[in-house]
């Protein structure tokens, strides 16, 4: 496979299109579900997803399988992207407190679409379960696209320190999603 | 001063989730990059299946799935943004005409041509293409497509391609019943790579071979279903990349296969 996945992206670095179009077949849905967790509105989650796919063709020709998987290389362009957008984002707040975070909405109506709220209200409900610190890094790392560093700074809590909870956040958040829906 | 001593194993594993959603700083990342790679296989192939679940992990995400009409947008933009990119690499196409072509036929005039992005884009595809071939062969082939598409992209090759990819063979690769095969090696030590590109509305071709030997004769010939073969134009090398265009060859449109064979007939290139 890896070696398959590396002649794909060969392909798409050297624009073939159809292999373009391949990549997108392969990934469409994973890098869609995640723009829309991360961006406020559909809309800015399709204008991202197009941007993704630029992105991944620009950057197709670095893709090592020796250091990442496919889908690792893809989703990581792809929540770099994400991030960068939160980052140019004017509406952050400095701080939110996890019963106020509004994910996607972001101050504006909900969407539509119960799936969707549902599947944000649970992110919410399991993120608000976590250990203070685990959850206040996730929240500005992992949703709102603050720097490692930056989170450490606000939290005037060791670099070390951030880093595990953030970690350990993360794997607590996957254990309960993935329990959830086994169960 | 000295360079950060690499992560421990206990590390690395811990900081793979953050590597793999691209929350580690810059620092941190290379610093990651570089204890990965001093780190036993057997380590770096856990890592590497952590993160690929991770990143395929859709349980936290939303249920939402993309329109088909983000699917055609999509795309469109890639094409966009790739004939963009293209266009901007034309003014390349002025750069290392000194060398001369080893070809039967006369050069094409020699000049900055209007090269379109969809030439440069052919003109990739077709390094690409041979890479492929190629990359089947395993890591020392995949070491020589770097090195042809090296070799293709330093400015002599440029040169010579650009003459030879001249608005002729551009028409080749426009029209939408052009047909490539690309040749695979069928002799040991072999490692020229060639494509052939065939026009059956007017029984024309075009032969283009990289990294070729220089000094060698070398015929093209077409093997028909009955097994027959027909020679179709012998040529010798004087540098490394050759093309020239076949005229009025309408029956060898059908051949099953093309080879390309030394002064002895042994066949060094043939297509599937």
């Amino acid at each position: 496979m890896s070696q398959q996945d590396w002649l794909l992206m060969r392909r798409v670095a050297a624009g073939d299109e159809q292999a373009v179009e391949e990549l997108y077949n392969r990934f469409e849905t994973l890098v869609y579900k995640v723009a829309r967790q991360l961006m406020p509105t559909k809309a800015d989650a399709d204008d991202a997803v197009q941007d993704i796919f630029v992105r991944l063709w620009r950057t197709a020709d670095r893709y090592d399988p020796r250091r990442a998987k496919l889908v690792t290389w893809v989703m990581l362009i792809a929540r770099r992207h994400l991030i960068d957008r939160l980052r140019r984002s004017a509406v952050r707040p400095a701080e939110m407190a996890t019963d106020t975070f509004a994910g996607p909405g972001r101050g504006e109506p909900p969407e539509s679409g119960s799936q969707h709220d549902e599947r944000n209200a649970q992110l919410h409900r399991r993120i608000a379960e976590l250990p203070e610190l685990q959850r206040t890094v996730i929240e500005r790392a992992y949703l709102q696209g603050f720097t490692l560093r930056q989170v450490s700074e606000q939290l005037d809590a060791p670099l070390g320190t951030v880093k595990s909870a953030l970690s350990r956040g993360l794997m607590r958040l996957r254990e309960r999603a993935s329990a959830d829906w086994a169960g | 001063m000295t360079s950060p001593k690499p992560m421990r194993i206990e590390e690395l594993l811990e900081l793979a989730a953050l590597d793999a959603y691209g929350l580690l700083d810059e620092y941190e990342a290379e610093l990651y990059t570089r204890s990965f790679h001093h780190a036993p296989v057997a380590v770096q192939d856990e890592i590497l299946r952590i993160q690929a679940a991770i990143a395929s992990d859709q349980s936290a995400l939303p249920a939402d799935l993309p329109s088909p009409e983000l699917r055609r947008r999509v795309l469109d933009a890639v094409a966009r943004a790739i004939e963009e990119d293209a266009r901007e690499l034309a003014p390349l196409a002025s750069i290392g005409q000194r060398f001369a072509i080893n070809s039967a036929h006369p050069p094409a005039a020699r000049g900055p041509l209007a090269l379109s992005g969809q030439f440069w884009r052919a003109a990739a595809l077709i390094m690409v293409g041979v890479s492929i071939v190629l990359a089947w062969f395993g890591a020392e082939a995949r070491q020589r497509a770097d090195e042809i598409s090296r070799l293709a992209l330093q400015n002599n090759t440029l040169g010579q391609l650009e003459v030879l990819l001249d608005p002729t063979f551009k028409q080749y690769i426009a029209k939408p019943n052009c047909r490539q095969h690309l040749f695979t090696n069928r002799a040991a030590g072999t490692t020229m790579l060639a494509a052939v590109y065939l026009d059956p509305a007017d029984g024309s071709a075009f032969l283009l071979v990289l990294g070729a030997p220089t000094g060698v004769n070398y015929t093209l010939r077409a093997v028909m279903d009955d097994g027959t073969t027909e020679s179709i134009e012998s040529f010798a090398t004087s540098t490394s990349v050759v093309g020239f265009r076949i005229e009025n060859k309408a029956r060898i449109m059908t051949a099953v296969h093309w080879e390309i064979v030394d002064a002895d007939q042994r066949v060094v290139l043939r297509t599937a």
